[in-house]
Formats: C-alpha cells, sequence, structure tokens
C-alpha cells in the first residue's frame, strides 16, 4: 500500500516538473549576424554550389532558416565544419519568368553555437538577350562623328557596356540597356589632340553584355591622315635655322645636308626649294618677306631675293656668323660663332663694307643672338655668357652705334614683342623693353610678368598681334616620352593661358612599313591674324634622329 | 461564472449532464428503500427467526448499503487519454495559409487534440455514499509541424518548426457518489467538481519560442465503474467530461509579456472528454 502511494507521488511531482520549466523561452536568445557580401545569380544558372565561409571558425550543424521563394535547397541541414559548409540548391527560374529585373533577398541560416547568419542574394532575371550591332566596323577618314546602332533581337533585356575605350574617341552612352526588338545609337567622335597624342590609328572596343552570343569586338579603324596633319609639309636635311614674314606669310627655313632655302607660302601651301652653294648656319628676312641673309658655316654671308629665288650676292667677311639679322636699312648685321669677346659686325649690302661695332668694349661676346625690333632701328641681343645680359644696338645710322645699352641680367633666349615694348625670355620672365639709351644698367630691366606654361623653359615663341595672343612650346621635356609636346596660347595682354594643342605625330616609311613618331616644337610662329599657327618640328630628341615637317595648327 | 462558462461551451456542457442523467437512472433502478432504508429491511430478516445466520445478513447488508466500501477515506489516481473539443478548422485553415502543408497542418491538429491525462482524488466518505473531497486533474498535448511556412512577404519561405506543448492543470474541491450495482465488488460512481484550471501552452513558431498561460474555473464531471480486488484496493474506468475556456492570455517570450483579452469568438477552449482507468485505496473503516 504505502509503495503504491510513494509511487503516486513521485508522478505527480514528474507531471509537476515537466509543466513548469521556462527555459525553453531562452533559445530567443540568438544573435544575427549579417554578411556584407552578396550572392549573385542569375537567370542561365540552374544549380549552384556556393561555399561558405563564416568569419569565425564554429563546428556545428546548421540549418536553413530562410530563404527566398526563387530558390530551392537541396538540404535543409548541414554541417559546419571550421566555419565552412556547402549550400546547395537550384534557381527556380520559372518563378520570374518573362519579369527582367533583379530581385533581393536574403538567406538566413540557424547556425549551432554562433546564432542566425543572413545575406543577401541576388537574382536577375534577364531573360536570353542578343546583342547585334551596325556597322561590323567602324572606319573614320574624316573627323566627323559615326553612329553604332545596338539592338536586341532576343527575349529578355540587354545590358550591354562599351569597354576598352581609347582615349581619343568619345562616346555616348557608353552603357544602357534595351528590350526586345529595342535598339539604340550610339555617337563616336574623335577626339583630335589626344589622337595626335597616342598616334593610333586602330582600336578594338569591347561590346560587354548579358548577351547569349557573348562578348563581341567592334574594330575601329582610323585613317592615317587624321593622325597626322593631312598638309605637313616634310623637309628634308636638317633645319639650322627659320624665320617667318607676317606680313607676306614667307616662311624662310635653311637646312644643311642638303644645303638648302626653302621658301614656304604659308598662304598657298606652296614651298620652293634653293640650292645653297654652302652649308647654311643662320638666316634673317625682311619683313616684307621679300628679301633675306643668310650666314654661312664659313666667313661667307648671302643676300637673296626670295620673291625671284635668286642670290643676289655673297659676302666674304671676317669670321663665321653665328646669327644674323636683316636691317631693313640696306645693311644686315653678324655676331661671331667664335673670337672670345669680340664686336657685332655690320654688313653693307649695297658695297659689302665691313666693318665691326663695340671691338673694344666686353659687351659683345661669340655667338650672340641678335634680333631686330620690327618697324625700329634697333636691334636687341642676347649672350651665351652668364648672365647672358641684355644688348641694345642703335642702327639708325647703318652702322650699329658704338654706344651699347646693356642690361646685366640673365635673359637667355628671347623674343621681342612685335610692337617693341617687351622682352619674352627663356625663363619664361616678361621684361618691359626699355629704351636704347647707350648706357650700362648693373640690373634687371623692369619685369611685366611671367608666363605660366607647362614647361619651366620656353624654347619657341610665336605672337599674332591681330589676335593679341601669343604663343610658346618647350623642348625641355623632349626626353621624357611621359610628356606631351604641346603649344600654349596665352592672352598677351595678361599673359593667361587659353589653350594647349598637341603637336602631332609623323609616320615614317620604314622597310616598308610606316612607323609613329612623336615630334616637338622647334620654331614656331603665328600668322599676324591670329588664325593659324605654324610649327618647324623635328622627332622628339630621344629618337636621336632628324625628321623635320612644318605643321599648321589652326588656332581660331 | 460557471454558467457564462457553459454558454460558452455548451456542446462540452452537454456532456456534464451524461452522469448526471445516468446516476438519477441508477437510483431509479435502485429504489429507494433499498438503498436509504436497510435497517429496517435487515430488522425484518432478523425477525423472520433467522438471526443466527449473519453470513446472509452480510450480504444482504453489502448489497443493499449503496457502497461496496465501508471505508472514510478513498484516494484514487487515474491516467488515460483525452480529446479535446475545440473546434480547429479556423487554425488549421490559417496555417495553411502560412504555406503549411495542409495534410500537416491536418495532421498537426490531430494530434494537438489528442492527449494524454492523469489525475488523483481524495475523498471523505461522508456516508458510504457520498463523498466529498479534492480533486486534481492534469491534461497533456503536443504537436508539431516542420516545413516551409509563409511570412507573407511575397518574397520569402521560412524554414522550422511549428509546434505546441499544451499542459492544462486542473485542481478543486469534488463531491461524489456510489453506488453498488448489485455485485459487492463492482461500484459505481459519479463525481463532480468545480476549481481553478491553468493553462500552459510552450509555443514554437519558426526559431521564436513564446509561453501562452491562463488560467480560469472549469468543471469536471465522471462516473466511472471499479472493481474491488481487495477490501482496500480497487481497480476503475472513469468517463469523464471537462469545461472550461479561457478569456484571456498572458504572453511571454523570456523577455517581454503582455496580456490579451481575447474576443468572445476566440475564447481558448479547453474542453475535452477523457477515458482514464486507475486503482483507488480505501482507508479508516466505519
Amino acid at each position: 500500500m504505502k509503495k503504491s502511494i510513494y509511487f503516486a507521488g513521485i508522478i505527480i511531482l514528474f507531471i509537476s516538473g515537466i509543466s513548469c520549466s521556462d527555459d525553453f523561452l531562452s533559445k530567443n536568445e540568438k544573435n544575427l549576424y549579417e554578411l556584407n557580401d552578396t550572392l549573385k545569380l542569375d537567370n542561365r544558372q540552374t544549380n549552384v554550389q556556393v561555399p561558405v565561409q563564416l568569419p569565425v571558425l564554429t563546428d556545428g550543424s546548421y540549418t536553413l532558416f530562410m530563404q527566398p521563394k526563387w530558390l530551392s535547397f537541396n538540404v535543409m541541414k548541414g554541417k559546419v565544419t571550421k566555419g565552412k559548409f556547402i549550400l546547395d540548391f537550384d534557381i527556380l527560374n520559372d518563378y520570374y519568368k518573362n519579369v527582367y529585373e533583379i530581385f533581393y533577398a536574403t538567406v538566413i541560416i540557424d547556425i549551432e553555437n554562433l546564432g542566425l547568419v543572413g545575406f543577401t542574394v541576388s537574382y536577375e532575371n534577364s531573360g536570353f538577350p542578343v546583342l547585334e550591332f551596325t556597322p561590323s566596323v567602324l572606319r573614320f577618314d574624316s573627323f566627323n562623328y559615326q553612329t553604332l546602332t545596338i539592338r536586341n533581337t532576343s527575349e529578355g533585356l540587354l545590358k550591354w557596356k562599351i569597354t576598352d575605350i581609347p582615349e581619343w574617341l568619345y562616346l555616348y552612352p557608353e552603357a544602357g540597356s534595351l528590350q526586345k526588338d529595342q535598339s539604340t545609337m550610339v555617337m563616336i567622335h574623335i577626339l583630335p589632340d589626344p589622337l595626335k597624342i597616342y598616334g593610333q590609328t586602330s582600336a578594338e572596343l569591347q561590346l560587354v553584355s548579358n548577351s547569349t552570343n557573348g562578348n563581341l569586338i567592334l574594330p575601329v579603324q582610323i585613317d592615317e591622315s587624321l593622325v597626322v596633319q593631312k598638309d605637313l609639309v616634310e623637309i628634308a636635311g636638317t633645319v639650322t635655322d627659320a624665320e617667318f614674314s607676317q606680313e607676306s606669310g614667307i616662311m624662310a627655313v635653311i637646312t644643311k645636308s642638303p644645303d638648302n632655302l626653302i621658301i614656304y607660302n604659308t598662304s598657298t601651301k606652296e614651298s620652293r626649294i634653293l640650292s645653297l652653294p654652302h652649308s647654311p648656319k643662320c638666316i634673317s628676312i625682311s619683313e616684307e618677306g621679300d628679301k633675306a641673309v643668310i650666314g654661312y658655316n664659313t666667313n661667307l654671308a648671302g643676300y637673296w631675293d626670295l620673291d625671284n629665288s635668286e642670290l643676289l650676292r655673297d659676302y666674304t667677311i671676317d669670321c663665321t656668323p653665328f646669327d644674323i639679322v636683316f636691317g631693313e636699312n640696306g645693311w644686315c648685321y653678324i655676331s661671331p660663332d667664335e673670337g672670345g669677346f669680340t664686336g657685332l659686325r655690320n654688313l653693307n649690302l649695297a658695297t659689302g663694307e665691313l666693318s665691326v661695332t663695340g671691338s673694344s668694349s666686353v659687351l659683345i661676346y661669340e655667338k650672340t643672338t641678335i634680333a631686330k625690333m620690327q618697324g625700329k632701328p634697333f636691334i636687341v641681343g642676347t649672350r651665351i655668357l652668364t648672365p647672358s645680359g641684355i644688348l641694345i644696338f642703335d642702327i639708325s645710322g647703318g652702322r650699329a652705334n658704338d654706344k651699347i645699352t646693356y642690361y646685366h641680367t640673365c635673359a637667355d633666349q628671347f623674343w621681342i614683342k612685335k610692337d617693341g615694348t617687351r622682352l619674352y625670355t627663356y625663363h619664361r620672365l616678361v621684361y618691359y623693353l626699355p629704351p636704347y639709351d647707350g648706357e650700362y644698367h648693373p640690373f634687371d630691366p623692369p619685369v611685366f610678368a611671367h608666363i605660366e606654361s607647362s614647361s619651366p623653359y620656353i624654347t619657341s615663341f610665336g605672337e599674332s598681334p591681330g589676335s593679341g595672343t601669343i604663343y610658346t612650346a618647350s623642348t625641355f621635356y623632349d626626353n621624357d616620352p611621359q610628356y606631351n609636346a604641346v603649344i600654349e596660347q596665352y592672352y598677351s595682354g595678361n599673359l593667361r593661358k587659353i589653350r594647349t594643342f598637341y603637336v602631332s605625330p609623323v609616320f615614317i616609311n620604314e622597310n616598308g612599313t610606316k612607323e609613329l613618331y612623336k615630334t616637338s616644337v622647334r620654331y614656331l610662329f603665328a600668322d599676324k591674324y591670329g588664325s593659324y599657327v605654324y610649327a618647324v618640328k623635328n622627332l622628339r630628341e630621344y629618337y636621336h634622329r632628324d625628321y623635320w615637317t612644318i605643321e599648321t595648327v589652326d588656332v581660331r | 461564472m460557471i454558467r457564462p462558462l457553459l454558454a460558452a461551451n455548451k456542446r462540452a456542457g452537454r456532456l456534464l449532464l451524461i452522469p448526471v442523467l445516468f446516476s438519477f437512472l441508477v437510483t431509479a433502478v435502485y429504489p429507494q428503500d433499498k438503498t436509504i432504508s436497510p435497517d429496517k429491511d435487515i430488522k425484518g430478516l432478523r425477525n423472520k427467526g433467522t438471526p443466527g445466520n449473519l453470513k446472509d445478513v452480510t450480504a444482504f447488508e453489502e448489497m443493499f448499503t449503496g457502497s461496496t466500501s465501508n471505508s472514510r477515506i478513498r484516494f484514487d489516481m487515474n491516467a488515460g487519454a483525452g480529446y479535446l473539443l475545440a473546434g480547429t478548422w479556423k487554425a488549421r485553415d490559417a496555417l495553411v495559409s502560412q504555406g503549411a502543408d495542409p495534410r500537416g497542418a491536418e495532421s498537426y491538429y490531430k494530434n494537438l487534440k489528442t492527449g494524454w491525462s492523469t489525475g488523483a482524488g481524495l475523498t471523505y466518505m461522508i456516508k458510504p455514499q457520498l463523498g466529498a473531497g479534492f480533486r486534481y486533474r492534469f491534461f497533456y498535448t503536443s504537436g508539431s509541424l516542420t516545413g516551409f511556412f509563409d511570412p507573407q512577404d511575397g518574397i520569402h519561405l521560412l524554414y522550422g518548426t511549428y509546434g505546441e506543448k499544451i499542459c492544462v492543470n486542473f485542481y478543486g474541491p469534488s463531491l461524489s457518489y456510489h453506488i453498488s450495482p448489485g455485485y459487492r465488488k463492482l461500484q459505481v460512481h459519479f463525481a463532480y467538481s468545480a476549481g481553478m484550471t491553468t493553462y500552459r501552452n510552450e509555443a514554437e513558431y519558426i526559431n521564436n519560442y513564446l509561453l501562452i498561460s491562463g488560467r480560469n474555473l472549469g468543471i469536471d464531471a465522471s462516473m466511472g465503474l471499479e472493481y474491488f480486488i481487495t477490501d482496500y484496493l480497487s481497480a476503475g474506468a472513469e468517463l469523464s467530461s471537462f469545461v472550461t475556456s479561457l478569456r484571456k492570455i498572458n504572453l511571454s517570450d523570456g523577455t517581454n509579456s503582455s496580456s490579451v483579452k481575447l474576443d468572445k469568438k476566440n475564447y481558448e477552449n479547453l474542453s475535452r472528454i477523457e477515458l482514464l482507468l486507475g486503482i483507488r485505496f480505501y482507508f479508516w473503516n466505519r
């Protein structure tokens, strides 16, 4: 009897025990972790196996807790080993049939000893589009834009994008999407300046898309005439000097090997080549462009009639000319190539009389660069000494006056403003050009401004009075291919930069194939109207070879 | 309190009448004078000149005193099956609408309606036929359904288990009426009890766990038949109907708790019928 009562008591206690525990509610205290990765799926997949690596090396079992309706997992439970497990599922592609967009959902996995781990899954249903495009090849023989037509010819949403676009091509739009039977036009422009820089004549654009026919290639071919200037003037030999007359548009270029005088009419694009009797060193032409004096690599100077392409007279002088100036007064002036401290040679073109100015001074040195002020009886010069100084000669009396104005400064290479008021220098400083006074000034002339060019030094200069603009170029970076050869345009009034023009490369035939070479400017001239700039160019210095050309740059 | 309880469980409430009617029926079959005034009949037998035959007199007494046992204390323990009477079709449809498999939902609620039940009672027999005491009943049922559920966001499916573990405790005073149908080793009894019912439901809804609890008055009516193995021990079976429903429930997820008053249509019906087997102990003879 007692045993029965005890037994009954135990049963009642057991029942009470199992019916009063709230421990199961602690299962609600699960942590939720979110993985940053997004699992990207698309309608071309059916069965997918995705390895999952958790950020923690946990072991235990996992159960899929939440999933999108468009996935069917082959197993809902599995094992996690050191934070790794594999999800194996099928994509129910019919779930979003004919709805072409990207769907996002969340997968949450209940992982033992860790909690709930969720991540985003995307499903892109783009159907099965087919990309077709016309034309199959883009051929440019002008700078006019061309259009490319892209079409989706099949069911689905075509997403396309054009890649591998070279710097010298501009495309709009570069990407888009198309429903079935829709098409779009892509405008393709050639950018002339970058085309010059890169000098490429072909490219292959990649048409990247979700088309069932995969990514496609669109060849682009550029006519060579677009890469190099059509009317590029080739110059045989090595250019030793060049001068330009803004009044006539005549450019005179002298070369050695062969020894030639090339008279190039920039208006008519015609040129005449005159053979010279000696190797030329320097040239100066009249402001009207009808006469020229040439200094040879020997004790000789020549006087030429450019209009008639004839030699008027040769002169024997007492030195090898380094530089020469046509004086517009029946005289020419020559700086010697050697002799240390020396004097300026005055050559009477009519009589052949030769005299020396400043021979007793220590102001004039060999290899002095000289230039005449346009419309004024003065010559400006700088020496190769340090400092180079600024020399101003008075030639109003024919023979240069022995009294020389001198400023003790470092100007080096220089260019005189057409109106004679300023002096542009190699170091980018612009001086007010002081008046001739025949005095020695142990200081700088007043400074006007500084040219903010991309290169620290200027080696070529041109001025267009009609447009109030100046142009600079430099060979300072000529040995460094990463720098492009450019012509920079500024307002002459405030020296503010306006534009940058890139210098065209050239093709040179080598053993039957055309090789592209980059060039740089050595002489720069501007027409007086501000329409064109003429660049006498050579190959860049790192090629260590000559190939001279004249490029006309439209700066309007 | 009982009236609205019965009104809310009309079908279950009618079950309470079965033991009542049956007790009246039994009383009618065995007339009052045979059961209520045995002393008179015994005296009659004795006056008929059979005073020496005490064995016959005792047998006669046992036959007509209404109760086989002459003990003052009765302790009974029962265990068996219970069947919840609440309708589940609404809940089943709701579960199906959440993406559950219809057959799984059907099976889930079928399992949930059937549970096992235990109970115990301690009765003081005021008279051999009439007792008063205390009655305890426990009912447990559970069900679970594992599969996919639709959170109705148009995008996702949830995979997990939908399950419930329901415990219903009842305890309260009882009145019982015992009668012997004519054979000394058999006894029929009827018991009525009204008391407190506590409800506890450990619910799992796809990784969310919830404790649902509540309490209300309940009524239990039972009738049983027992066979006396010895004078102090009998085995019996009883059929019981239990009626109650919850008007208010408490919800707790372990962190947050709240109380919800249920709409009249949504009262939690815990009424059930039970078939129990058990043993009874009899102490303290008169």
